[in-house]
């Protein structure tokens, strides 16, 4: 059986580009770790400013005052760590860039008014407290707010679509365990389909399905789209590609020196317009759960980290300060945030993210759940496979105790992604099931008492931390299941992968400056901002 | 205006406001570290306080301006993705640098924000020198893209387009458009706080004016020589484009030297030479009026107004220069265009745009939507900059109602009091 340090390895060599993909998953992270401040502060911000408004209690005031000074320079860093994400992206996958921007630009063009809007209302709710009315300053928060989360909404479904694209449909029926790879839908331009040989055709498992004014709609198994894509981008042309195999021989000598990469092109654009250029990335299955799942992670990051923040002003301050009733409260407040936010992740969202990776992504459900004969999986560890794979995932997953979960073991070898997702998987659960606990326990104290016992303020401390890591392995499991493909159904990572690949240790020399910057950067908050205060400072 | 028409607006727009605001947060970086240095060592609590309230500015100068460039290349992917592609493929060093310089810088920023009196003087003025030397090398790395676009050393399209790293770097419109550029900001930087402090002194009664004549009359002459040094490493540039790029050459100067442009651009030119003569008129003015012992007063004052918004028009019309004079393709070089392959013709070409995204809806979405966000954009400078008048002791009504609160000058955690400047 591999160990884990076999499976990391295997998710890092057994795919192409292993270090391009590790950096890009640092790069990332640092502009996510950042951001989830910028969805989430606002939310908190614009609480604790309502509930000032109905109570009249300063306190309330100064908490929305003090977390809109927090994030108005997050955001800046978080713009700043966007765009070296985004030319990080540019950069080391190029042909996935201009995929994207080719064929699903729309939500990222619209992302440009999220960020001025962004910019605009969070600055002004920063600039404008005490110069304008009380009640404009809240609207001007909420504006703030619905800036980040437009902003989100879109990058999210960008994201979605890669993981499922509308257009892919997943093969795996959960009522006989049967998988076969997923299946691509194309609206050909008649031009182009009257090249094809239906014959042919079919025996590489494609299917001609009905005809329109200007398309005729085909079904491809997503490993010949696979390759087709790869050798479109390698500069291909039709005659030296596998569209010549389908094609009839007349028509492919015709097209023989046409750019393979043009005609894919007329069929992907006739797609995207039939789907719709403006809604094509929203219809993706996995988009609805992905945005509230992952909003529901930036209010959860940010809660805890404001409880954490708070606990430790109360555990470094003297009983008689007082600010303390002051900190008392914001711990309060940051800790039934926290609680509910928790809740939501693990029972709402989280769930209907579950639910649509299984519908959606059966290869990656499959590897989450470990059901493999190559690793011992957690739930066979304890014993409990029977009842957690048996009854218990079926039944979140497809609301049937008799269905059946995908077996890892019966998917086409190629289409496997990183058995290592298993253990991410389950270790985030187990993470974000204590981070409830924590919140649980820390609303339970201040239930009981005003002053919260020194044990649950050293526990919220700790929170943040582990909140950071909950996210961040949910982030993980996503996109390193998304593994082969890096647009599901579409495209593999050896095809979005630019042509001129950077040395190994010039990848691995970045991806420690990232993760040392990241570091320095907790370690300068903790150090000055907070340790700084023990010492009287 | 060059074809496409709405593309092109929509690039300039976005490109214009970033580049205004690059600019002006170069000067920023620079100039906010040494004024709280100079304010420490002469114990000088005021200029102290005029650096923290610029940093206030600065957070959102930088922010706005990274949301602008963002904004930018979006735009660009968007209408022409095959560029973007291309340019991906071969620009890891120059814009890696950058991107590690953008990751040092926004930790440096983030830094220098956070722990203003927190950290010993030195070490703050050492987060500040990282913040200012990041601020003026970001741009080497996009500068070295921009040279290429102008003349593509060191490109090799066999067995596979890839960039020679030497000889891209010794590209001889490099050096000089770099350096133009950072001198350029540090003008532009310097003239616009320049200008807002004149601004102030005429606003201001009292003691307070003679401290804001003063800081006026500090900056003018770092201003000047910066302005000077940018026109110098401007005339490099000048000649270097003519050694390589005669295209972009002609397309600026042709119309002057009665040859026959492709594009002509010299009325653009003309305008920024416009805007440049008011810098040097204004400077000269209030130079011809310190050389005969006359104060600087109301009158100078308000001519020294007009510098920042002049430093301003002047490198946005400069960038727009750049940018148009190559049009319609994004290597000014079509001479060279017959050796190369179509695809790469094409993904050059400023008319090959992304037929997905060429649409009236688009361009709906973008007229309704900008609109109100730029007039967002204006409320939002008009309240940030417009503050109360404070008393030499700087206690502002901000800072008296943040006392009377328990005192907020930073983020709850670890604060130390506030700052209360709002000028």
């Amino acid at each position: 059986m591999p160990g884990l340090v076999d499976l990391i390895l295997e998710w890092l060599r057994g795919y192409p580009a292993g270090y391009e993909r590790l950096l890009s998953m640092i790069g990332i992270e640092v502009h996510w770790a950042i951001l989830q401040y910028v969805l989430g502060l606002p939310l908190l911000a614009v609480l604790a400013e309502a509930i000032w408004l109905r109570t009249g209690n300063e306190h309330w005031k100064r908490l929305s005052r003090n977390l809109a000074k927090g994030f108005a320079v997050v955001f800046a860093v978080g713009a700043a760590s966007g765009t070296a994400s985004e030319f990080g992206l540019i950069l080391l996958w190029p042909n996935l860039t201009e995929a994207a921007g080719r064929y699903i630009y729309f939500p990222l063009y619209l992302e440009i008014f999220a960020f001025i809007t962004e910019v605009v209302f969070i600055y002004l709710y920063f600039y404008a407290d005490g110069r304008v009315s009380r009640k404009a300053h809240l609207l001007i928060g909420v504006l703030a707010l619905a800036g980040a989360w437009f902003s989100g909404a879109m990058i999210l479904s960008v994201n979605s679509f890669m993981q499922s694209p509308a257009n892919v449909l997943a093969n795996y029926d959960p009522t006989t365990g049967s998988w076969a790879p997923p299946e691509v839908l194309l609206f050909v331009p008649t031009q182009v389909a009257q090249a094809l040989d239906a014959q042919k055709l079919a025996s590489v498992g494609g299917k001609l399905l009905e005809s329109g004014a200007d398309y005729v709609l085909v079904s491809l198994p997503a490993g010949l789209v696979r390759a087709l894509m790869g050798q479109a981008f390698a500069g291909y042309t039709v005659g030296e590609s596998l569209l010549a195999a389908v094609a009839r021989p007349e028509a492919a000598q015709a097209l023989a020196s046409v750019p393979l990469k043009s005609v894919l092109d007329s069929i992907v654009a006739n797609t995207v317009r039939h789907a719709g250029v403006y809604t094509i990335t929203f219809k993706s299955g996995t988009y609805v759960a992905t945005f509230v799942h992952s909003i529901g992670a930036a209010v959860t990051v940010s809660a805890f980290t404001v409880m954490g923040a708070y606990a430790l002003r109360l555990l470094r301050t003297p009983g008689d300060d007082p600010d303390r009733e002051y900190f008392r409260r914001a711990f309060k407040f940051a800790a039934v945030v926290a609680l509910v936010a928790v809740a939501i992740q693990g029972t709402g969202s989280g769930h209907a993210m579950g639910a649509a990776v299984a519908e959606f992504n059966p290869e990656k459900f499959a590897a989450m759940e470990g059901t493999s004969e190559q690793i011992t999986s957690l739930p066979a560890l304890i014993h409990a496979e029977g009842l957690v794979h048996g009854k218990l995932m079926p039944l979140l997953a497809y609301g049937s105790t008799s269905a059946v979960i995908p077996s890892y073991d019966l998917i086409q070898s190629d289409f496997r992604p990183p058995l290592v997702v298993h253990y991410l998987y389950y270790t985030k659960i187990g993470l974000g099931v204590l981070l409830g606990l924590v919140a649980l326990l820390s609303v339970a104290c201040l239930r009981r008492s005003a002053e919260p016992p020194g044990w649950a303020l050293n526990l919220s401390a700790a929170s943040p931390v582990l909140a950071h890591v909950v996210s961040f392995l949910g982030w993980a499991v996503r996109e390193m299941g998304r593994k082969p493909w890096a647009i599901y159904g579409i495209m593999d990572v050896q095809t979005e992968l630019t042509v001129n690949p950077p040395p190994t240790w010039q990848l691995m020399l970045v991806a420690a400056y990232l993760v040392a910057l990241l570091a320095l950067l907790f370690a300068v908050v903790y150090v000055y901002l907070w340790k700084r205060e023990e010492s009287g400072r | 205006m060059p074809e496409p028409v709405p593309i092109v607006f929509i690039l300039s727009l976005a490109f214009g406001l970033h580049i205004a605001l690059v600019n002006l947060d170069i000067g920023l970086a620079t100039l906010i570290p040494i004024m709280k240095r100079v304010g420490e060592r002469r114990e000088d609590e005021f200029l102290v306080r005029r650096a923290k309230n610029l940093m206030r500015y600065y957070a959102m100068t930088y922010a706005v301006a990274g949301v602008f460039g963002t904004a930018f290349t979006v735009a660009l992917l968007a209408f022409y993705p095959a560029f973007i592609g291309l340019a991906g493929h071969l620009t890891w060093v120059p814009f890696g640098l950058a991107v590690l310089l953008i990751a040092l810088r926004f930790l440096s920023v983030a830094g220098y924000w956070y722990l203003w009196d927190r950290v010993s003087s030195g070490i703050h003025l050492l987060i500040g020198a990282a913040m200012a030397a990041t601020g003026i090398l970001i741009p080497l790395g996009f500068r070295a893209v921009f040279a290429f676009l102008n003349a593509p050393f060191g490109l090799r399209l066999q067995p596979k387009p890839h960039l020679i790293l030497g000889e891209a770097l010794s590209n001889p419109t490099l050096m000089p458009l770099y350096l133009k550029s950072v001198f350029g900001a540090l003008s532009t930087g310097l003239f616009v706080v320049a200008s807002a402090y004149a601004w102030r002194y005429l606003r201001t009664e009292g003691e307070l004016r003679e401290r804001y004549a003063g800081l006026v009359k500090a900056l003018l002459p770092y201003g000047t020589l910066s302005l000077f040094l940018m026109l110098v490493f401007g005339f490099w540039y000048t000649l270097s484009l003519l050694s390589v790029s005669q295209y972009k050459f002609l397309n600026i100067f042709g119309g002057f030297l009665g040859a026959d442009p492709t594009k002509d651009f010299s009325w653009l030119f003309l305008v920024k030479m416009a805007l440049v003569a008011v810098q040097f008129g204004v400077i000269l003015y209030v130079l011809d009026r310190l050389l005969k012992g006359l104060e600087l007063d109301d009158r100078p004052m308000s001519w020294i107004k007009t510098l920042g918004p002049a430093a301003l028009g002047t490198v946005i019309t400069g960038e727009l220069l750049n940018m148009y004079s190559q049009l319609p393709y994004f290597v000014a070089r079509p001479d060279l265009f017959n050796m190369l392959p179509s695809w790469v013709v094409s993904a050059l070409s400023v008319d090959t745009v992304n037929p997905l995204a060429n649409l009236p809806g688009v361009y709906v979405i973008t007229g309704a939507a900008l609109t109100p966000l730029l007039a967002a954009v204006a409320a939002l400078i008009y309240v940030a900059t417009k503050g109360e008048p404070e008393d030499l002791e700087g206690v502002s009504r901000q800072r008296e109602e943040m006392a009377a609160e328990g005192g907020e000058g930073q983020p709850e955690v670890g604060r130390t009091g506030g700052d209360g400047g709002s000028d």
